[in-house]
């Protein structure tokens, strides 16, 4: 089993939006048996916290090339899609990981 | 001892959780959860009035200097919307504003007045915060109680106002935005922007790549703090720079509010992992009873501002913002912590403008500088409100406020109306003749926002 990877969470204020995304996706990551690092920052500050970042989850829109996948937040916090967004997630973390 | 008084000696650090606990239970929040949930804002609470009491005691000195040294007449210092979240949740409105909101949006949707479901629990605060501000204005709980529904009132209804246009534009689907500091700008950006396409501005493009790669290091708070520090030092001690003792002074006052505009973010942030457990509840609740309706779920615009234009707009603001705040005669204000909030004050601008970067950075600075002269009139009310909430500001200090909160013409309006009778019944009566003309003419509203209406569209 490989070191725990780790997600950046960002939102507008790395406050509010992205506090409430990352503890649910960290519960429901767990709920599969896997154990996640979890970074939040403020939209502005992005290219300065990728350093051993696996993964962009952003309550945002965020756009741009980052070097690593970029997977929208939002279904966590409406609750709508939820599963969806953690397959695609695991899913990316996983070919990350067969690289 | 009154209830009052028992209330006022345990404070809101205590008193808050307590709330919230039982709130929390109430809604079948799994006690260990609850209890930890109501801890957390309780820590929050207390990691704000520390970061606010040191900020204000380290760089009360230096800015009142500044005012008698440089004649920079900036005095009131501004301490972000985190410390006016806090204020606002520790205040008597605070408490009850969760529920309260809850019953209102629940009786406000059976009556058809919106038809949004706001899930955005976190920023309930916004109706608390006008609240608290009516009752340091006003004396009286029941009108600050009334001030906050009449703000989540017209949220909602602003909020069913650009849902097509914003779904348009941002792809959210079957969400709208709630978010008082967003939506209040509507009304205003709608008509600066129809004259400014009148003017043939909408045809003018900047490029949102070029502006965020050169102003990138602009938008790192920890940056801004920096630069503003050290400007606030240089202001107040510009006639002795010869001496060592100035410059100890000056770097100090770079490194505190870097300090405190990187750290500062932290305390929200847990308290908001406290109300996350509630809010969830909340959701969970509400999506039971759903789609029997077409319902849009009322979210925080942070889900916005990650877009190009809003984001160009916002770090361009952070310059003019500084300037205007000098230039202006009437402001008293000295933007620092809120300088990083522009993204949602320009989120709902750019589907009506059209993703046009100048268009919203001109009616971003026109509104500043409106702001500017709002903020000035409010802050000894937001300072006298953060006092009747426990805050400790440091003594000298001549005001602290939010700058993204005190622009806030909807918060000036609504507490004046309160104070007076005649008030309430007009700020009543414009939201019903408002509410009425959205019922009675939706597809041209939409259309005022920049909705586009499909060939989908009956």
């Amino acid at each position: 089993m490989s070191d725990p990877k780790t997600i950046l969470v960002v939102c507008g204020s790395g406050i509010a939006t992205s506090t409430a995304a990352a503890l649910e996706l960290k519960e429901k990551l767990a709920e599969r048996g896997l154990k996640v690092n979890v970074k939040q920052c403020d939209v502005f500050s992005v290219a300065g916290n990728l350093a051993g970042v696996s993964l962009i989850a952003s309550t945002c829109a965020l756009k741009g090339d980052f070097g690593v996948p970029v997977v929208s937040a939002v279904p966590l916090l409406t609750g709508i899609g939820t599963d969806k967004v953690i397959d695609e997630i695991v899913r990316k973390l996983q070919e990350k990981q067969e690289k | 001892m009154t209830l009052n008084q028992f209330f006022s000696s345990l404070g809101a650090p205590i008193i808050l959780p307590i709330f919230i606990f039982i709130f929390a239970i109430a809604l079948k929040v799994k006690p260990r959860d609850a209890f930890k949930s109501a801890l957390l804002i309780g820590i929050a609470l207390t990691g704000i009035n520390m970061v606010v009491g040191f900020f204000t005691t380290q760089i009360t000195p230096s800015v009142n200097d500044m005012v008698k040294n440089s004649g920079v007449n900036l005095p009131y210092v501004d301490v972000g919307w985190g410390a006016a979240a806090a204020i606002a949740y520790a205040s008597k409105v605070g408490l009850m504003v969760i529920p309260l909101a809850i019953v209102v949006n629940l009786i406000a949707l059976a009556l058809r007045m919106t038809d949004t479901l706001n899930l955005d629990v976190w920023n309930f605060w916004h109706y608390a915060f006008v609240g608290a501000l009516t009752v340091a204005f006003t004396g009286s709980l029941w009108l600050g109680f009334l001030a906050a529904v009449i703000a989540e009132l017209v949220s909602l209804l602003l909020a069913d106002w650009m849902q097509p246009s914003a779904q348009q534009y941002y792809g959210y689907e079957g969400v709208s935005f709630t978010t008082i500091s967003s939506v209040e700008y509507i009304p205003f950006a709608i008509a600066i922007n129809w004259v400014l396409d009148r003017l043939g501005l909408d045809k003018v493009k900047l490029d949102p790549e070029n502006i965020k790669k050169r102003m990138a290091v602009f938008g790192e708070p920890w940056f801004i703090g920096l630069i503003i520090g050290l400007l606030i030092g240089i202001a107040a001690y510009w006639k002795s720079l010869g001496t060592f003792q100035s410059w100890v002074t000056i770097l100090t006052d770079g490194i505190v509010v870097a300090a405190v505009m990187h750290i500062f973010p932290l305390m929200p942030q847990i308290l908001m992992a406290g109300l996350v457990p509630i809010s969830k509840s909340v959701r969970e609740m509400f999506s039971k009873r759903g789609a029997a309706r077409q319902i849009n779920f009322g979210m925080d615009t942070a889900l916005c501002v990650g877009e190009a234009a809003t984001l160009s707009t916002a770090l361009l603001m952070i310059p003019i913002t500084i300037v205007l705040m000098v230039l202006l005669p009437y402001n008293r204000f000295l933007w620092i912590a809120d300088l990083v909030s522009f993204p949602w004050f320009v989120a709902l601008m750019t589907p009506i403008t059209k993703g046009n970067i100048l268009k919203n950075t001109i009616i971003a600075t026109v509104y500043i500088a409106i702001g500017d002269l709002i903020i000035t009139k409010i802050t000894p009310l937001f300072t006298k409100a953060a006092i009747d909430a426990g805050w400790q500001v440091a003594a000298g200090t001549a005001g602290i406020g939010a700058g993204s909160e005190g622009i806030s013409w909807l918060h000036y309006s609504i507490y004046h109306a309160m104070a007076n009778p005649l008030g309430i019944i007009l700020a009543v009566a414009v939201y019903a003749v408002a509410l009425w003309g959205f019922k009675t003419h939706r597809k041209a509203w939409y259309r005022a926002c920049g909705y586009v209406e499909e060939p989908s569209d009956k």
